[in-house]
């Protein structure tokens, strides 16, 4: 038994966890957000919107953020954003793929929607 | 990407000063400093030792040493284009000029946030980040002590620091913003020095990024960001 493989579409949402120090005084986010063991994480881990909550997002983090992405975005700066379902915990976790210049971080982290501050 | 060292920027600095003498023959090829000189060629009216007067009540005496020897050794040499004091007298009238009307943090507050980092546990960032390093922590409070001495009241009036973001490989991310442009100051977990520069022209934005970077490269780099109130 696996989770259906789905098609991301440009204008499709995802959904990303976001820990609390990366919030900036200006309610935006910072790059590091999109980063793993400070450099661009080449394989980012988010939730595909239209198969998850904000809540199922959060998991056991509520204290944490939620940002949204357009899987649009990501793409117009070189990424790759594909389905990766993980069975049976959680079939909306997709991956944006590729990053390996901060700016391509700062990007995302500019063009991220807040849905949820940090509690 | 750019390497912003490979620009025709200076890259010499020392307190109180950014503008080294060296790169005088490739400054101009810069379009930020040709708007510079343009405006120091304004100010040159003003005598060295009485700009000096007019500043000694708002510089500390240790600042106004380090122009006032660096004005003997270098006047000779600024033949073609400004003498430290007269930039100098530059970011001031950029002060007043300030487009942004909010303070940033300030010094103590930017080193209590940092020493506060010192407390995040281990995957603080349930991605498995490290806890803070401690290197990493007292080089950025070293890097925020440093600028806020060279560039004085400036920072807090025309660029901020914003934030002090830490970063999951145990690093310390420093955020300073401008009139039109950003600046990431990333202090690794063995203090190696990286910057992002984001500069933002006709609504896109552009990207200089550098790895393994000097204070002076700080220096330098913090004064472009003050210079970008001229780049839109």
């Amino acid at each position: 038994m696996v989770f259906e493989v789905r098609q991301i579409e440009e204008d499709d949402e995802l959904y990303r966890r976001i820990p609390p120090n990366y919030f900036k005084t200006n309610g935006t986010i910072s790059s590091s957000a999109y980063k793993l063991n400070g450099r661009p994480d080449r394989e980012i881990s988010a939730n595909l919107a239209y198969l998850t909550t904000i809540a199922k997002t959060l998991e056991n983090r509520p204290n944490f953020g939620v940002g949204s992405l357009i899987a649009r975005v990501p793409r117009s700066n070189g990424l790759e954003v594909v389905h990766d379902p993980i069975f049976p915990d959680n079939e909306a976790h997709s991956l944006i793929k590729g990053a390996s210049e901060n700016a391509q971080c700062s990007e995302l982290a500019k063009n991220t929607r807040i849905l949820k501050r940090p509690a | 990407m750019v390497n912003i060292l490979e620009q025709n920027v200076p890259t010499t600095a020392s307190v109180g000063s950014f503008g080294g003498a060296r790169t005088s023959k490739t400054r101009t090829d810069n379009p930020y400093f040709e708007k510079i000189i343009w405006l120091l060629t304004l100010l040159r009216s003003q005598s060295v030792s009485d700009y000096l007067d007019n500043i000694s009540h708002s510089m500390s005496a240790s600042v106004i040493r380090s122009l006032a020897d660096e004005i003997t050794v270098r006047q000779d040499t600024f033949t073609h284009e400004v003498d430290l004091a007269l930039y100098e007298r530059a970011l001031a009238f950029l002060k007043l000029k300030a487009i942004s009307t909010s303070s940033g943090l300030t010094q103590a507050t930017a080193l209590r946030k940092l020493d506060e980092l010192k407390n995040l546990p281990e995957d603080w960032d349930s991605y498995g980040a490290d806890p803070i390093s401690p290197n990493a922590i007292e080089k950025a409070k070293s890097i925020v002590t440093s600028v806020m001495i060279a560039f004085g009241d400036i920072i807090g009036n025309v660029v901020q620091l914003t934030d002090v973001i830490p970063i999951a490989d145990g690093g310390v991310q420093l955020e300073w913003v401008g009139p039109h442009a950003e600046l990431e100051i990333e202090i690794s977990p063995n203090g190696n020095i990286g910057l992002l520069y984001i500069s933002v022209s006709e609504g896109r934005r552009n990207y200089e990024e550098s790895k393994d970077n000097s204070l002076n490269d700080v220096y330098t780099v913090i004064a472009k960001l003050i210079h970008s109130q001229y780049s839109n």
